[in-house]
């Protein structure tokens, strides 16, 4: 039978319908919501890694740098200066982007394993930098952070969280897909593909690295934002080399290069030592380890290609 | 359309091309033929200042001499590549509007949103010209070289441009397709395309070709019409006695 679009359709509204039910589901353990919400916190900040290294074939091991920015920023702003909270997250998105800016000139002339070790050397000195100032709390962190509001509402539940979280995931998604398959983000592909074909075409090659970069930063940075409002808390050690480890591990888990990838990495890394419980939870991180290299040997695009199967045994 | 004067390109201590001058007139299909080694793509690569080199490369009259490599498709000089190079990622639609790029701009926030729009008639156009519509939605990656080869061509099209470099489009071209190539190159320049073509098909060559310049060595030995390039001692001489016959 041929995928219908009938069957399509209705098989998106059963899924839409589900993630809107969820927090009804899990009336009973709101700490599920609060995990889900940090889930999409990642899926945000993931996508932004997703779109530099699926899409625009740049490595960045430093990208946890762009969530500490875009988080700190915005915190510092609100607690210190205070600024509206819907500016200083854009703010915090912004300076994010900047730094985007300032980490992508390696990509210009480095590639491969030479831009991994430079991006990561500038993703760690930024938690060190952190750590270092007054502003942001030092080694102390920063704690009583405010918490979500949107206008005169305030964001306390993670209910309420959770369909704020939804609405601006499926915004973010939808755009980094409109842009994808724009004259930009074929610029970007073609770059991946091939640099001397792209340029060929007339595509000026460092312009969409940076543009990559700094498109890339701007979504870990309102990533950032966001988590710094819903935890109340930040610490340098938590945005480190090994975060941004774990951001590259979701979005191999979930599938480089594929829109949904991000949220199935992320919703996986999140979920999964809940899921084992318990005294065996320190098995999640072996559980991680054999995902990963299960991910790259048996499913190139990663959980998403688990997606695709079940569609394609569905006939949607 | 093109001048070249004077062209030395040197890696290390080989010279790849020697003093090379070269005319191409407006639209006119030019080959650039010899031997393996001859120099022909360091001659593309030199005008798409892709390696260093001296002496002069004039396009329309224009110095092309430190000219970034984006802006040659905008002024209007695109090419195609020795061993294929398609997005494989993208679908064949995609990669030839990837060949639009200089003809178009971008609005961000209008990509963002999906509304930006595309240059619609001229990728109607292209896939029309080159008979490809029906596989606009396919991948790359799974079409037939063949088939990828037109894409090529199709891709460097798009941008309307005055001048467009093909390497070796007959490589890997089954001869049973190689008549639809030669009518396919023969359209685009009969549309206003001056065409510079490396190639080792002499059979082609000497069948579409208004001008031929024969490479030894990273020299030039010989240039003229197909007819005159097939009487040249030298030429012979360079391709070891093969013989290399005219199409009458």
């Amino acid at each position: 039978m041929v995928p219908s679009r009938g069957r399509r359709l209705t098989a998106n509204a059963v899924l839409v319908a589900l993630v809107l039910l969820v927090p009804l589901i899990f009336r009973t353990k709101p700490s599920i919501i609060g995990y889900l919400n940090i889930a999409m916190l990642y899926a945000l900040a993931t996508q932004g890694l997703n779109l530099l290294m699926g899409f625009g074939g740049l490595v960045s091991l430093g990208h946890a740098a762009f969530m500490a920015i875009g988080g700190y920023t915005a915190a510092v702003l609100v607690m210190t200066y205070h600024v509206n909270m819907f500016l200083a997250v854009v703010a915090g998105v912004a300076g994010a982007g900047l730094f985007g800016l300032v980490i992508g000139f390696p990509s210009l002339r480095l590639s491969g394993f030479y831009l991994a070790v430079a991006t990561m050397a500038l993703g760690s000195s930024v938690a060190d930098v952190i750590k270092r100032l007054t502003i942001t709390g030092g080694d102390y962190g920063l704690s009583n952070i405010p918490s979500l509001r949107l206008g005169p509402w305030k964001l306390v539940s993670d209910a309420s969280r959770y369909y704020f979280f939804v609405i601006i995931l499926a915004l973010v998604f939808l755009a980094v897909r409109n842009f994808l398959n724009s004259r930009s983000g074929r610029a970007v592909r073609a770059v991946h593909d091939s640099e001397m074909t792209a340029a060929a075409m007339g595509v000026n090659v460092a312009a969409y690295k940076l543009i990559t970069f700094i498109f890339a930063a701007c979504i870990a940075g309102l990533s950032g934002a966001l988590y710094a409002f819903t935890i109340s808390y930040l610490h340098p050690t938590n945005f480190g080399l090994t975060f941004s480890i774990g951001l590259l591990s979701m979005s191999i888990i979930g599938g480089l290069g594929t829109i949904i990838g991000p949220i199935l990495g992320a919703v996986f890394w999140v979920m999964l030592p809940l899921i084992i419980g318990g005294k065996l939870t320190y098995l999640a991180t072996v559980i991680f380890g054999l995902s990963i290299i299960g991910s790259v040997m048996f499913l190139p695009k990663g959980l998403s290609d688990l997606v695709t199967r079940i569609q394609t045994r569905l006939k949607l | 359309m093109l001048a070249i004067e004077n062209l030395t390109v040197r890696f290390g201590g080989v010279i790849a091309v020697k003093a090379l001058n070269l005319t191409v007139e407006e639209g006119e299909i030019h080959a650039l033929i010899g031997p393996n080694g001859a120099g022909k793509t360091t001659v593309f690569n030199a005008i798409f200042q892709v390696v260093p080199y001296t002496g002069g490369i004039l396009f329309a009259g224009r110095e092309l001499r430190g000219l970034p490599r984006h802006r040659l498709a905008e002024i209007g000089v695109t090419r195609t590549f020795q061993n294929l190079s398609i997005f494989p990622s993208m679908t064949v639609r995609e990669n030839i509007l990837v060949g639009a790029h200089s003809k178009t701009r971008s609005r961000f926030v209008a990509e963002l949103f999906g509304v930006s729009g595309e240059p619609k008639q001229r990728l109607t156009d292209t896939l029309n010209f080159f008979g490809l519509s029906p596989l606009s939605p396919a991948y790359a990656a799974v079409l037939p070289y063949g088939t990828l080869k037109t894409v090529e061509l199709a891709r460097a099209f798009i941008s309307s441009p005055k001048l467009i470099l093909l390497d070796e489009p007959a490589a890997g071209i089954p001869t049973s397709e190689k008549g639809a190539l030669k009518a396919v190159i023969r359209k685009m320049r009969d549309a206003g395309t001056t065409i510079l073509l490396v190639e080792h098909d002499m059979e082609l060559v000497m069948d579409i070709s208004d001008s031929v310049t024969v490479m030894d060595f990273g020299e030039k030995i010989a240039e003229g019409t197909p007819a005159q390039i097939s009487a040249d001692r030298r030429v012979i001489e360079a391709y070891l006695g093969e013989e290399i016959h005219a199409a009458s």
